[in-house]
């Protein structure tokens, strides 16, 4: 135990290392594929910490827009530099993350995620009636982020990464995860044992909005130009939610591996394939839910832990 | 003027109603015999529009013509998604229900993008764009034929489920399977038959929606939305419900489009309002169980 801790630890310092010094040592092409996929890893780790409490969103695009939206205006009417994005548009979803958490306290299983969709598809359609203010179907056009410096960009992202997975550790150092896995598998017992559902529910949504809104604000200024079709597209909503659960739900490791494997596979699929290369996420989640209960990370653990498995509710083995 | 306006605008609200309890029609079926919430039911009478599209392109079929070729089409996918995204999640948990159906919908999805690609395709029916004047309404034949049709399956569904044997079993099997099964009924044939039925109903909405509207094979998602947001104000497994909804849907949205300034960009998103407006209130819909 305390051997594996050990090697887990020096694994994950050397990923940390390999991440620092990547975009010295590649091209500008392939550090713009890195961006984009770690972007991606701090939508799967938000998707992820909400899914902790048993709630499944099928509009994470939602949160990602409404930060994306919020740094561009800001920059727009306020004058605030892009290089604030990230944290503008975390912390200016996090009144309404708050506010839906509250919301949809109630709702559990299937209406949860109808909801959440009906919420994301809303929003797309409020930003682009409300023309006046958000420029409608035109778009914002912002400044770039440090002046469109590429490896100053992956900095600013590998940071929001660092910050996402130090937060999922801290979550579960903490037991405050055991609180979340307790409404999770049955919220009507956590609640008699003394666990308080809303605090802990709209916590879950508060953290995965804070993440998923400053990924949002980075992707405005890294662009330069926030669209409603794009900022509150569902294919943002379903890569945030099939990768985490294609590399294994409720782990660390699992969002990370997740996002990157299905990232770097849509970037070679995309080539040969230019129309249907979301075929790839159909795909991942189908095998997910039929054979892989527990996504790459259950495959790479292998038979160990087996039996944490039925009460997660993650089917069979 | 202004009520033959408002009276205008309730026949299209009308018209659309009695669309959209066909685009429901199916996924409040399995909904309720099955208990599964089919996050991939519009993606279904997606692909029923481009076998209606192809018909047409490929063979000059007209979309009404090949309804029951359509039908029957769809009926045997039907049976094949019953095998593949259904059987395996029946009485799973939640979460296994909504990533698989949904899995199934991005893999519909990307199919058309193959085989059809991302551009608008519309079949051009002369007479459906003919427009007949009643008294001081007047109605689009396209409009007029897709709401004679969808009407006429709606209410023909709900006769064939409360007076014939198949029907009754399914009724029964929705209640109670256990109960059913141990009646001698065979609940996993009722439930193939139901998927099979339900992905019918969406074909002949998939040909429907050839008659009078662009398509793309995105067009799924927000028909499955605005199907989750008729049961949602119907309550799910409810058919008198989910006629009521369909034609409060189709109204609000006929009325905030003519009444509303640039109202026909908001009419859209009236249903996913409705949607987060009523869970929020009532959690397990406005009826729910």
């Amino acid at each position: 135990m305390e051997m594996e801790r050990k090697e887990s630890r020096a694994l994950a310092y050397a990923v940390l290392l390999a991440a620092a010094v990547f975009p010295l040592l590649s091209g500008e092409y392939t550090t713009r594929v890195a961006i984009g996929a770690l972007k991606y890893v701090v939508l799967a780790i938000s998707f992820d910490i909400l899914a902790r409490t048993g709630n499944l969103s099928v509009g994470h695009a939602a949160l990602f827009g409404i930060g994306a939206y919020a740094a561009a205006l800001s920059n727009v009417y306020l004058g605030i530099p892009m290089e604030a994005g990230p944290l503008v548009g975390g912390l200016s979803v996090l009144p309404l993350a708050v506010a839906l958490g509250f919301l949809t306290l109630r709702m559990r299983g299937a209406y949860f995620s109808i909801a959440t969709l009906a919420f994301a598809e809303a929003m797309r359609v409020l930003f682009l009636y409300a023309r006046d203010i958000t420029f409608g179907a035109m778009g914002v056009g912002v400044p770039p982020i440090f002046g469109g410096d590429v490896i100053a960009d992956y900095y600013v992202i590998l940071g929001l990464v660092v910050t996402s997975v130090l937060l999922v550790i801290l979550l579960e150092r903490t037991g405050i995860n055991y609180a979340f896995s307790a409404i999770r598998e049955n919220e009507d017992a956590a609640s008699v044992l003394g666990v308080n559902p809303t605090k802990y529910k709209v916590m879950a949504f508060a953290l995965s909005a804070l993440l998923a809104g400053a990924a949002g604000g980075f992707d405005a200024g890294y662009t330069t130009y926030v669209y409603p079709y794009e900022a509150f597209s569902v294919a943002i909503s379903v890569a945030a939610m099939i990768m985490p659960i294609f590399g294994g739900l409720y782990t660390v490791e699992g969002p990370i591996l997740g996002a990157v494997v299905i990232y770097l596979a849509e970037e070679v699929l995309r080539g040969w394939l230019p129309f249907g290369y979301t075929l790839i996420y159909g795909l991942a989640l189908i095998v997910s839910i039929l054979y892989l209960p527990r996504g790459i990370v259950g495959l790479l653990r292998g038979k160990k832990g087996k039996g944490w498995l039925q009460s997660l509710g993650l089917g069979e083995e | 003027m202004q009520s033959e306006l408002v009276l205008q605008v309730v026949v299209n609200g009308i018209l659309l109603g009695g669309f959209y309890a066909l685009v429901t029609l199916g996924l409040n079926l399995i909904f309720g015999v099955m208990d599964v919430t089919n996050f991939a039911h519009g993606d279904l009478i997606m692909l029923a529009a481009y076998f209606s599209y192809w018909a047409a392109e490929l063979f000059g079929i007209d979309p009404v013509t090949f309804i029951p070729v359509n039908a029957a089409l769809m009926f045997l996918v039907g049976l094949a998604f019953y095998r593949a995204a259904l059987k395996p999640i029946l009485r799973a948990p939640a979460y296994n229900q909504i990533a698989l159906t949904f899995g199934f919908s991005i893999f519909l999805q990307s199919l058309a993008l193959i085989l059809w690609t991302s551009d608008m395709r519309q079949i051009e029916v002369p007479y459906a764009s003919r427009v007949l004047q009643l008294g001081p309404v007047s109605v689009g034949l396209g409009k007029l034929i897709a709401f004679v049709i969808a009407t006429g399956f709606t209410l023909g569904f709900l006769v064939f489920l409360g007076r014939t044997k198949l029907g009754g079993a399914m009724r029964s099997v929705s209640q109670d399977p256990m109960a059913a099964s141990l009646m001698g009924i065979d609940v996993d044939r009722i439930y193939l038959l139901t998927s099979g039925i339900a992905s019918l109903l969406a074909g002949v909405a998939g040909s429907l929606v050839t008659l009078n509207l662009y398509i793309n094979p995105f067009i799924g998602g927000e028909l499955t939305l605005k199907a989750f947001g008729v049961v949602i104000l119907g309550g799910m497994g409810s058919y008198l419900g989910m006629i009521v909804a369909s034609m409060v849907l189709g109204l609000a949205e006929a009325f905030v489009g003519a009444f509303v300034p640039q109202g026909g960009s908001l009419a859209p998103g009236i249903a996913f309002a409705v949607i987060v407006a009523v869970l929020a209130l009532r959690p397990k819909g406005l009826f729910g169980r």
